[in-house]
């Protein structure tokens, strides 16, 4: 509390949707171009989980869901386009 | 967890043909609400499509445990557990549901001006909001209710008891909470907490009894 808010992420197109990792300082990043990023909260650092759709039209991310433990995310787009990233174990 | 700088190759795609209304695990399964009122079960080797809005599109969604609750354009609120089985929870004869919450085997809804909230027993009630309402959570402990409304929130102590508490400049009066900013904004939660903390005590002055005296834990 009484600190600026943190950014992560930041680039060039709309975050339609956000999820926390249910257990680690990781969040989930959709943006309206259907890209996705997973973000560290404690330096900043992301990683790239699905490229921008190629025609940007309605491709907006629209569905993010974490399992229980955090090992997969669901993610859903406005274009009918979804999937699963299962993290890697370790 | 090891990060490394792309998990593309770790992403399983799936065609879904339609727009993704929600994404949740029932059972450890995926199952996404799609906008043509249907539910998808699984990621490829073993799927299956279920209606459970007919002609109707999946506009919200919310997860409890293994069920997911689904609103549709049909006005219909309907819960979905993880083996398929389907059963109505409420129907708002065609209008549109603009919010769900589901917490405990409790399940709120919105519709218009109207939040409804049906108990785990099954006891409905139903409240009028000044406004539509684009956001709903229940709290952690209990049977209560936050409503995220067009200027302004509101917390409702008993669902549907009285009329729920207007917190005043705690929305901007042109903006709405979304149900993500609703549970993730700890000014507003704290604000929340206080002023049901503030109520519990009017009530329990005013000798409606409550099943739960613990304090509000929230945040």
């Amino acid at each position: 509390m009484g600190q600026a808010p943190r950014e992560c992420g930041v680039r060039a197109a709309v975050v339609t949707r956000v999820a926390f990792h249910p257990a680690a300082l990781v969040v989930a990043i959709g943006y309206d171009d259907g890209l996705i990023l997973l973000a560290r909260l404690s330096d900043g650092s992301e990683i790239l989980v699905h490229r921008p759709a190629q025609d940007s039209d309605r491709a907006r991310i629209s569905a993010f869901a974490w399992d229980e433990k955090g090992a997969r995310l669901a993610f859903g787009a406005e274009n009918g386009e979804a999937g699963v990233l299962s993290l890697p174990k370790g | 967890m090891a990060l490394s700088p792309t998990l593309v190759d770790k992403v399983e795609t799936i065609a879904l043909g339609e727009p993704v209304a929600a994404a949740a695990f029932l059972g450890g399964a995926p199952v996404f609400a799609l906008a043509d009122g249907t539910l998808h079960f699984g990621d490829g080797a073993e799927e299956r499509r279920i209606p459970v809005h007919e002609d109707a599109a999946i506009l919200v969604a919310a997860q409890d445990g293994d069920r997911l609750v689904t609103g549709g354009d049909d006005g219909r609120v309907v819960a979905t557990n993880a083996n398929g089985g389907v059963e109505i929870i409420g129907d708002e004869k065609g209008k549109w549901i603009d919010a769900v919450a589901a917490h405990g085997g409790a399940v709120a809804w919105t519709a218009g001006r109207t939040a409804r909230a049906r108990s785990a027993k099954g006891e409905a009630k139903s409240l009028d909001l000044p406004s539509t309402s684009r956001g709903l959570a229940f709290f952690p402990k209990g049977y209560r209710l936050a409503i995220a409304h067009y200027g302004g929130d509101s917390v409702v102590p008993e669902c549907g008891q009285t009329g729920g508490a207007r917190l005043g400049g705690l929305a901007s009066r042109r903006r709405h909470f979304s149900r993500w900013a609703l549970s993730r904004h700890v000014d507003a939660r704290e604000r929340l907490a206080r002023l049901a903390s503030r109520r519990r005590q009017t009530y329990a002055h005013g000798g409606i009894s409550r099943k739960d005296s613990q304090p509000l834990m929230v945040a």
